[in-house]
């Protein structure tokens, strides 16, 4: 099976990056400005006692040769073990679990309206290519990137929240909580996406297969939809996938001006606490997710393009 | 069916200047510098001959005269309280209102332009930098150093953007050095990726082999011949790499990891307006406005550029890199 | 009236199959500006015969075929004058839908570059099934079980395994052989082959014209066969159309053509191949010089800065596409004749249209 061991290959490309990734987020501790010990248990000095920071470092195992501290990180977080908050001593992956449903909720709704909006619009301007129905959504979705995520969202707020008062302002729950926040996530990346789409499909209708198939007799409804955005999709998968980090780094932002309890929020908190556990947590974790999700679209890039599982 | 007209007549045109000899000049070297800035300043021309690049390239003259001259041409003191001016809406006194301490949002937005340029040049310039020396050795060497160096960009890759960014800004600490550093470095793997593409498929042109058959030292082909090709996806890259600085540097500061107050910083400014919607929507929007019209000037001409020096296939993984 | 040996007698209506008249195509040079690129082609078949059209790139071979199957809008051009009659029909007034029943089913196309004219995403079977389903009410087994037929007719080895397969996974040679099943699947009446082998490797060359040959003959197909090599279309080609800029410059049976040219461009063409026509040097000659750029001058033969035989009446007159005397059906646009030993004579009665 070729397309298994395309996907075999791609696997084991990733464990470089996953040993990188683990390595930089338990160095986390020692690059961090401060006493790894305070940063462990508090972030302010003077907060512990000297006879019980000897305590605490041999509780960590701080005092073990380093290579060996690592695989013990790697090991507790292989099990889900990722540490202790030094706030109240919560457990790390509870915190994360806790937060998770809210982020998922929305960077899935923030994609969906993205893969959506931003493919429709490509294609149709692609259709209009030159005329106004281009011109406008090409201009308009350069002015939409454009536009810093944090602003939109207080603007957003202040408009139809403030003012027309249709969506309740902050929190989480129901979809009226959602709506605002992951249409300015989700258009955002609409506008990457119709552009990308636009220019993948102007280069495919050029191609000579599409000619061929105009002079084979299809109906140009099936040459658009099956043979054109067909190859086109394939770029525009790869920047889906690419769109996800783009998402879960702007929860960050749109969490925290729509005051959403999530992951985003989270770790923007214990950045601002210099709670490292919960830093090394989130971010490991963001990490590891992006790397996965990436797996994944190139799986679905190899399903979609015959040549690229030969190519592996 | 090879031939659409347009291309059977660029074609025509192209083996004519073959034959009559004009494209076989390969360097510029013989020719004057008075020439040369003709010629560059023909290329200009071309450039801003759209007239929304035109636009474009005004706003971004302007926003320069602004962080150059902003302390003279400001109304207010940008760091001038004044309790008795807190939170007044826009006025022919204070044209974009005055914030809760009562700091004129105009004069602030004036100054913070200097601040907003310093970073995202500061932050491009440096991802520039390493990165295109890591893609160039990778792409150029190969071999051991291409895979340890592009695996370790692609370790900074694993991590989404705003993410990295943050993470190297609670290493450091807020302040300026932050933002560029973090914003710099969270852009060195999209450099060193599209410069080593660039670099790659340079290294097999003829010429360049040509160049290693006559024996020209690999500093000099580096230097000579590949850079020259790499320059104009790397520029296309810098200019959109800009707007996302602008924005990344902005978003940490409003987050308040980058920046701090009260350094007019634009995010910084509309974060402090984040609570006051209610009584000054003002506050919160303009300095918005200011990071808008910067960005969307500076990703037009980007846009711009790529269309110019048509690198439109490097330039799309940027776009989709950067986001 | 030249009859080769497959030809059919000729049968009810018209006597051609495809008769293109006075055909001018034009491309968008920007704005509201158009180039023409064809002028006053007029090209035609008859059943069962084998037109070839030959000249170098650039020459409007394909741009004329490509406004015949209603494909210059796709391409940013247009058809600003003439008539294709097909089957009694003009296609250039035929609106997209009507044309596309006729794309693919009556009329077969086949592409020069095999490696790009498959939907390199798509199985052979799927893309040949679409076409069989786009035009026959066939079932969609019924359609992959004619598929496989096809790929057999085609002399596709192994056809049930390369059904499946996807383009890249085949070697050109097998794609154009794809191409010619999926051209001969609905059973047309003409098939347009625009350089079929131009892309091929020599050894496939010949492989593939042969096939094309044989499928076509047997079943009567009429064929237009558009290349710059003259052997291709000396191989196939029961009558010959000459292109040069933009224009037929020679027309006649093969024999005509090829035997007693009486163009200089055909003349120039036939020396540029070894041992086809000319003096044996040591050398092949060649024509010096390049086509001129479309949208040029109105005035004179197009042909007359490459000419060697030119005189100042070329520049200013041009000739005419005129029955060459005393041979029927056998037209050349030249102010002369050319008689076998490589002179040129004044023509009699030909008059200038500039």
């Amino acid at each position: 099976m070729p397309l298994m061991r395309f996907l075999g290959a791609r696997l084991v490309s990733v464990i470089p990056v996953m040993l990188g990734v683990s390595m930089l987020t338990f160095g986390l501790l020692y690059l961090m400005p401060g006493d790894p010990v305070l940063l462990l248990v508090s972030g302010v000095e003077g907060d512990v006692a000297s006879e019980q920071i000897q305590q605490i470092r041999e509780e960590f195992g701080l005092d073990d040769p380093l290579p060996m501290q690592y695989v013990s990180f790697v090991g507790a977080a292989l099990t889900g073990d990722l540490g202790r908050s030094i706030h109240q001593g919560h457990e790390v992956t509870g915190l994360i679990l806790e937060a998770l449903p809210n982020t998922l909720e929305l960077t899935g709704m923030a994609l969906l309206i993205a893969a959506l909006v931003g493919i429709s619009t490509g294609v149709i301007a692609s259709l209009f290519h030159g005329r106004w129905p281009d011109r406008v959504s090409m201009f308009g979705s350069l002015l939409w990137l454009s536009m810093p995520e944090f602003w939109m969202a207080i603007v957003a707020i202040m408009v139809f929240a403030s003012w027309l008062g249709w969506f309740p302002v902050f929190g989480a729950g129901g979809i009226e909580f959602l709506i605002l926040p992951a249409t300015i996530l989700g258009l955002r990346s609409a506008a990457a996406i119709a552009r990308l789409t636009r220019s993948s499909m102007l280069e495919v209708t050029h191609a000579q297969y599409i000619m061929t198939a105009r002079a084979r007799g299809i109906g140009e409804p099936k040459i658009l939809w099956v043979h054109a955005l067909r190859n086109a999709i394939i770029p525009i998968v790869t920047l889906l996938g690419l769109q996800l980090g783009y998402l879960l780094g702007s929860t960050v932002v749109v969490e925290v001006v729509f005051s959403r309890p999530g992951v985003g929020s989270l770790l923007i908190d214990a950045v601002l606490d210099k709670d490292v556990p919960v830093i090394r947590g989130t971010v490991l974790f963001l990490a590891v997710i992006y790397v996965l999700v990436n797996l994944i679209v190139d799986a679905t890039y190899g399903l979609l393009d015959p040549r690229i599982r030969e190519a592996a | 069916m090879s031939a659409s007209g347009e291309r059977t007549l660029s074609e025509k045109s192209e083996i004519a200047a073959v034959a009559s000899g004009d494209a076989v000049e390969p360097a510029v070297v013989a020719r004057g510098a008075r020439d040369r800035c003709r010629d560059a300043w023909r290329q200009v021309k071309h450039f801003f001959a759209d007239p929304v690049a035109f636009i474009a390239g005004l706003v971004i003259l302007l926003l320069v005269i602004a962080a150059v001259l902003g302390p003279w041409i400001a109304p207010y003191d940008p760091a001038a309280t004044d309790a008795a001016a807190s939170l007044q809406g826009p006025s022919g006194a204070h044209w974009l209102g005055t914030d809760q301490l009562g700091r004129d949002i105009f004069s602030r937005i004036l100054s913070g332009a200097r601040l907003t340029l310093f970073v995202s040049v500061g932050a491009v310039s440096l991802a520039v930098l390493v990165g295109c020396t890591v893609g160039l050795v990778a792409g150029f060497v190969r071999g051991w150093s291409d895979a340890v160096l592009m695996r370790l960009m692609d370790i900074l890759l694993a991590f989404p953007g705003l993410i990295l960014a943050i993470v190297m800004a609670a290493l450091l600490g807020p302040g300026i050095a932050t933002v560029i550093i973090a914003v710099g470095v969270s852009g060195t793997p999209t450099f060193a990726r599209v410069t080593r593409a660039a670099t790659m498929r340079a290294a097999v042109e003829e010429y360049v082999l040509a160049a290693r058959a006559v024996g020209c030292s690999r500093a000099r082909l580096l230097l000579r011949h590949i850079t020259p090709n790499i320059l104009g996806p790397v520029v296309v890259l810098a200019t959109l790499y800009l707007a996302y600085a602008v924005l990344t540097a902005a978003a940490l500061s409003f987050l308040g990891v980058g920046v701090k107050p009260p350094a007019a910083e634009w995010g910084a400014m509309v974060n402090e307006g984040r609570d006051l919607l209610a009584v000054g929507w003002w506050v919160s929007l303009f300095p918005g406005v200011a990071i808008v019209l910067f960005v969307l000037a500076v990703n037009i001409l980007g846009d711009r550029l790529r269309d110019v020096l048509d690198v439109a296939s490097g330039a799309d993984e940027v776009q989709g890199a950067e986001k | 009236m030249t009859t080769t040996v497959s030809t059919p007698p000729v049968q009810e209506g018209s006597e051609f199959l495809l008769d293109v008249q006075d055909l001018r195509a034009e491309f968008r040079a920007g704005g509201n500006r158009w180039v023409p690129v064809t002028h006053d082609v007029s090209l035609s078949v008859r059943r069962g015969e084998v037109l070839g059209v030959v000249g170098e790139s650039g020459s409007g071979k394909s741009v004329s075929m490509a406004s015949v199957l209603g494909l210059m809008p796709y391409q940013g051009g247009r058809v600003a004058q003439g008539r294709a009659i097909f089957d009694g029909r003009d296609l250039l007034t035929l609106k997209e839908r009507e044309l596309r029943q006729i794309r693919g089913s009556k009329i077969g196309v086949i592409f020069q570059d095999p490696m790009t004219s498959l939907n390199p995403v798509r199985s052979i079977q799927r893309q040949m099934v679409e076409t069989l389903r786009a035009h026959t009410s066939l079932t969609s087994a019924e359609a992959k079980e004619r598929a496989l037929e096809l790929l057999r007719l085609v002399r596709i080895p192994d056809a049930a395994r390369r059904l499946r397969a996807y383009p890249h996974e085949l070697s050109g040679g097998m794609r154009q052989r794809v191409m010619i099943a999926i051209a001969l699947s609905c059973e047309p009446e003409l098939i347009i082959a625009d350089e079929p082998t131009t892309a091929l490797d020599v050894t496939v060359q010949a492989d593939v014209l042969a096939l094309l040959r044989q499928r076509t003959r047997e079943r009567g197909v009429s064929v237009v066969i558009i290349s710059h090599d003259v052997g291709v279309i000396a191989s196939l080609a029961d009558r010959i159309a000459v292109m040069y800029a933009g224009r037929v410059v020679e027309s006649g049976s093969a024999r005509q053509v090829l035997g007693h040219p009486q163009h200089p461009y055909t003349l120039g063409l036939l020396e540029s191949i070894p041992g086809v026509k000319g003096p044996r040097t040591e050398r092949l000659p060649s024509i010096p010089g390049l086509p001129p750029r479309p949208g040029g001058d109105e005035m004179g033969c197009s042909f007359r800065d490459r000419c060697r035989f030119a005189v100042s009446r070329c520049a200013t007159e041009r000739p005419a596409l005129a029955e060459v005397g005393g041979e029927p059906q056998h037209r050349a646009a030249c102010h002369f004749a050319i008689s076998d030993d490589g002179r040129v004579v004044p023509r009699e009665g030909v008059v200038g249209d500039a």
